[in-house]
């Protein structure tokens, strides 16, 4: 009882700690700034590292899932719905929110699990140099599917959140901030349980584990890794969606930029690693906006690429991954 | 029964010493305090159902998984054991680069061009560090070993020091002929460079004309007459193993270690394998450490064997004493003869 | 296969290969001065002749010269040593933004086009393997994806740093190379032309070399299983980062060349689709064959710089309304997608592969005769 509660509170008191001094240095609107932009990194950093738990490919593709996430959100919400601007009935709003997100996690769950379908499974036994050639050929089919369907310049995001905001603390905060952040933490606790809870969860540890063994002991690998590849898909999906509310505006090639910091905040947090991941997402947004107040906000992308490059040199392994190790 | 090996004063005929090595994966220990002696011109086979460790404690020797304590001594040098203080390796990149680079700055107050030339001069020694790192020539391994840092050898640090080795699943480069296999062996023993390559110098391409005729060579003492220009993955089973054999062998290695060199042969190949290697030791004088599970193997060929179980050395002797030992006989004879 | 010639008794073709096999050098040098004189001629015969000028087509091969000379160089890191690099422009960018420095009225330099040809490529090489040097040592999939980022950043460095390259805006004006006194000028492509064959024949001819050296047999064998590569003595990562700084290297030569010829370099010129539609012709003309990524190189660039453009004309004159609204060029990255991944699904071993990767069974007892076959580099 007593290791187990020290086992969980030992670090969340430390991610309170460090959150509190980030408070304090960066101030409430920059504060909530980086924890949003976080919560978007920590859920496609997700899909990066389940897949490469599982299938060892870097999915060169997963942040043109996201990209496509955004856009199907938007086009539930223009299309579907009609919508352009703020809902301000907060019932229509939760419910609006619930329904568009639902549906844009079904569907890019779908595709997700479609292009390992046709794209990854086919070579799964194949030298590695092919499925990561596929996966960036599947990367550009995605972006200029986009490009040709909805044009090349920024489409506009219709804002249904209102854009109200809150006192704390002597700073004000948006609510989209809010719900955003509480939204990323929802998923990734479900994600946590899903994981370690459900008998397709104990699947997925096996199969990434040891993927004979687990054949050998029942586990359908092609079903377990379809499986992993639409939820991976699903939380980009949602972190699309949240994205465009967040931006106001998506754009085809927004997935190249996300997705190479979410890959970042991945390697980061230990390849293979969930709560790495989640972790790294955030560390990552607050080097973002560190950059941003200290007015190098056009140098942002340039030291996340070099914090990737320090990780690799000092720690391949991640802050909480497992020892890669270099020899083999 | 002594063997021809032991009568010589030791120390100048022991090839290979692994000293009390241990290897753990977190909290499960693969191997425990495994010694192991192979004398020059020996034979050594090291056995044990599945599961012993083997193939652990071979990955060590081989300079594939550093062991959680002992150390492995090749030639009297230790090749392998736990490193130490690796964390400071990387610092001691940056570090004069970062010194100089300070400088540099401090000095571009007083002048901007002696500074733009000190910068230089910072990331030239990143550069020469960062490079001297993959490369890892004497000087830097002397430097490391001054700072108390071990790593234990590379793989082909390995080769270099005169180990070659086989796969248990075979691991041949495919899609290259049989003969590029073997002359990838000869990698170390061919000193052409790119600038060579390049300009096709004559000494160029006589090495590799040469290479050519030695790899030949090589494939015909492993009976490959004829299969040179085969590509590895077309070749029979049998022939792939010898092909493997043949590529250790073209590092003119003194030691030779074989990872299961008969499995899944049948039992017309497994002689032909077993005759190999003792024609290989006779003729060439080389040594070999082999690993078998399949103990009918070793027998005949090997001088001493040692018997692993649950990661623990349960026996070491000749073939006989091996055989009539009745802790063998329990863990791994247990059962009906075949 | 049946067939055994009998030495004695060649055939005039027989006779020809095998001297080809002998000469390889020569030979390739020869059918580079054989298609260079060639393809000036051939798109004089009418279908070619109604798309556009000779001289057009002449500047037009200069710069697919370029693509293949960075398609040659990537070939050498992916298709040879099996390194995914994703960010090959920014080599492309470093040899074109030295150039720029090197010698343009812009920072009142003026250093030859022929020495900064050899710049270019050491200070490309040189930053490949201040890259590659903490990357290489990982499992290669993490050099994709810093390649990625690095062909990234580099542009968006040249883009920020105004104040040294004047951002947005690029630096133009740059000079164009002079030869003993004889200038090359805009009007006259034909300067251009022959130095572009030049570069090609040699790189091809010291690609050929490589690849058939221990060197080149290293790169194979890491590329097949790095393990085993290890084990048979190579030292993977120095082997791996040679390969990597080739490449670099090559695409340092091109960004020189190809800005010389343009006279101006923008941070615009070098985004990801660049690295990308050169993967696509390595991966089209089949990884780790010269020749063949060579062609793929020279076809994709002439689809895309004339193929499409005379596509939406000749639909544009059709005067059908959807086929009219159509923009081809628009599609091409979404193809050069659905292609790389039909060609690692279907055909991996390329659309113009070496009968060294044809061959299945050799059934000659001939163990010499294993040199990689030159005489395909005549079809290039």
């Amino acid at each position: 009882m007593t290791p187990d509660f020290r086992r969980i509170a030992r670090p969340l008191g430390i991610g309170a700690v460090a959150l509190l001094v980030e408070y304090l240095l960066l101030g409430t609107q920059q504060f909530a700034n980086a924890m949003t932009l976080g919560a978007i990194y920590a859920l496609i950093a997700l899909g990066y590292t389940m897949v490469y738990g599982i299938v060892e490919l870097i999915n060169f593709a997963h942040g043109d899932v996201f990209m496509v996430g955004s856009f199907l959100a938007m086009w539930i919400m223009t299309t579907v719905f009609g919508l352009v601007g703020p809902v301000t009935n907060l019932l229509n709003l939760v419910g609006l929110l619930a329904i568009v997100m639902f549906a844009t996690m079904l569907g890019m769950g779908l595709i997700g699990m479609f292009i390992e379908r046709v794209a990854y499974r086919p070579l799964r036994h194949a030298p590695r140099l092919a499925p990561l050639i596929t996966a960036i050929g599947v990367s550009f089919i995605l972006q200029n599917i986009i490009a040709v369907a909805f044009g090349p310049s920024p489409v506009n995001f219709p804002q249904i959140v209102p854009a109200d905001k809150f006192d704390l603390l002597g700073g004000k905060i948006a609510y989209l901030n809010l719900f955003i952040v509480i939204l990323a933490v929802v998923l990734m606790i479900a994600l946590q349980l899903f994981v370690g809870r459900t008998r397709l969860g104990r699947a997925m540890r096996s199969t990434a584990q040891d993927r004979e063994a687990a054949e050998l002991m029942g586990v359908d690998i092609n079903q377990t890794i379809a499986i992993t590849f639409f939820i991976a898909a699903a939380l980009a999906g949602a972190g699309g969606m949240v994205q465009g509310l967040y931006a106001g505006s998506i754009k085809f090639d927004l997935g190249f930029y996300v997705g190479l910091k979410a890959f970042t905040a991945a390697v980061l947090g230990g390849i293979g690693n969930t709560t790495g991941a989640a972790i790294g997402g955030f560390i990552i947004a607050f080097v973002e906006v560190y950059a941003t107040v200290l007015g190098y906000t056009q140098w942002s992308e340039v030291a996340v690429f070099t914090v990737l490059i320090l990780v690799l040199v000092f720690r391949p392994s991640g802050l909480l991954g497992q020892q890669l190790g270099e020899r083999t | 029964m002594t063997t021809v090996a032991v009568d010589r004063p030791p120390g100048s005929n022991l090839l290979l010493r692994a000293h009390k090595v241990t290897k753990a994966f977190g909290g499960l220990v693969a191997v425990k305090e495994v010694d192991l002696e192979i004398p020059r011109g020996s034979i050594i086979s090291l056995i044990g159902p599945n599961g012993a460790g083997k193939t652990t404690f071979f990955n060590v020797i081989a300079g594939i998984l550093d062991p959680t304590s002992g150390a492995v001594e090749f030639d009297g040098q230790q090749v392998v054991a736990r490193p130490v203080r690796a964390w400071l390796e990387p610092i001691t990149w940056v570090v004069p680069a970062v010194i100089v680079g300070v400088l540099g700055v401090l000095a571009y107050q007083a002048s901007a061009v002696a500074g733009a030339l000190i910068v230089l001069l910072a990331i030239l020694s990143l550069i020469v560090m960062l490079l001297a790192a993959i490369v890892r020539p004497a000087w830097y391994r002397r430097f490391l070993l001054r700072v108390g840092v071990f790593k234990s050898a590379r793989p082909n640090e390995m080769v270099r020091a005169g180990i070659g080795r086989t796969f248990q699943n075979i691991r041949l480069f495919a899609n290259m002929t049989a003969l590029e296999n073997v002359q990838v062996g000869m990698h170390l023993k061919m000193t052409a460079n790119a600038a060579d390559a390049l300009l096709s110098t004559r000494r160029a391409r006589a090495e590799e004309k040469e290479s050519v005729t030695r790899a030949l060579n090589f494939l015909e003492l492993v009976g490959l007459k004829g299969r040179g220009s085969f590509m590895a993955k077309n070749l029979p089973y049998g022939d792939q193993r010898r092909l493997e054999v043949a590529r250790a062998l073209a590092s003119e290695p003194a030691l030779v270690l074989l990872d299961e060199p008969t499995a899944g042969m049948n039992p017309k190949e497994t002689r032909e394998m077993t005759e190999l290697i003792s024609r290989l030791r006779h003729d060439l004088g080389l040594s070999f450490l082999l690993i078998e599970h399949d103990m009918k193997v070793v027998m005949g060929i090997s001088d001493r064997i040692t018997v692993l179980d649950h990661g623990e050395r349960i026996a070491e002797g000749t073939p006989e004493e091996v055989r009539r030992n009745p802790r063998v006989i329990e863990a791994y004879l247990g059962k009906p003869p075949e | 296969m049946t067939a055994v010639s009998n030495p004695r008794v060649q055939s005039p073709w027989a006779r020809l290969r095998s001297g080809a096999r002998n000469h390889r050098s020569i030979t390739i040098l020869l059918g580079w001065v054989l298609v260079a004189s060639v393809l000036p001629v051939l798109v004089l015969i009418p279908p070619l002749s109604t798309f556009q000028p000779q001289s057009l087509w002449i500047d037009g091969f200069s710069n697919a010269g370029v693509f293949i000379l960075l398609a040659m160089g990537l070939n050498v890191v992916v298709g040879l040593a099996g390194l995914l690099d994703l960010g090959y422009a920014a080599f492309f960018a470093i040899g074109s933004y030295v150039y720029a420095f090197g010698d343009s009225p812009f920072t009142n330099v003026q250093i030859p086009f022929w020495p900064m040809l050899l710049v270019g490529a050491i200070i490309a090489a040189t930053l490949g393997l201040l890259l590659g040097a903490p990357t290489l040592r990982l499992r290669g999939d993490y050099l994709a994806i810093v390649t990625l980022g690095f062909g990234e950043i580099v542009p968006a460095v040249f883009l920020n740093a105004s104040s040294l390259t004047k951002g947005t805006n690029g630096i133009g004006g740059i000079y164009k190379p002079e030869l003993f006194g004889f200038k090359f000028t805009l009007e006259n492509p034909v300067p251009y032309y022959i130095t572009m064959v030049a570069i090609l024949a040699v790189t091809m001819v010291l690609l050929y070399r490589l690849q058939g050296s221990r060197l080149g047999r290293a790169w194979m064998a890491v590329r097949e299983d790095e393990l085993a590569a290890a084990s048979s003595g190579i030292n993977t990562i120095t082997t791996k980062l040679l390969a990597f700084a080739l490449g670099a290297s090559t695409a340092g030569l091109a960004g020189v060349f190809a800005t010389s010829k343009l006279t101006f370099v923008g941070p615009g010129q070098f985004g990801f689709q660049v690295s990308f539609t050169v993967l696509a012709m390595v991966v089209l003309g089949g990884m780790g064959n010269i020749w063949g990524v060579a062609t793929g190189a020279f076809v994709i660039y002439t689809i895309q710089a004339v193929v499409l453009k005379e596509l939406n004309q000749f639909f544009q004159a059709l005067h059908v309304p959807i086929l009219q609204s159509i923009d081809f060029v628009q599609y091409q990255y979404l193809l050069y997608g659905i292609a790389l991944v039909a060609m690692m699904l279907l055909r991996p071993e390329g659309l113009f592969p070496s009968s060294r990767r044809r061959q299945e069974l050799h059934a000659t007892s001939d163990d010499v005769a294993d040199v990689p076959p030159p005489t395909e580099a005549l079809d290039a």
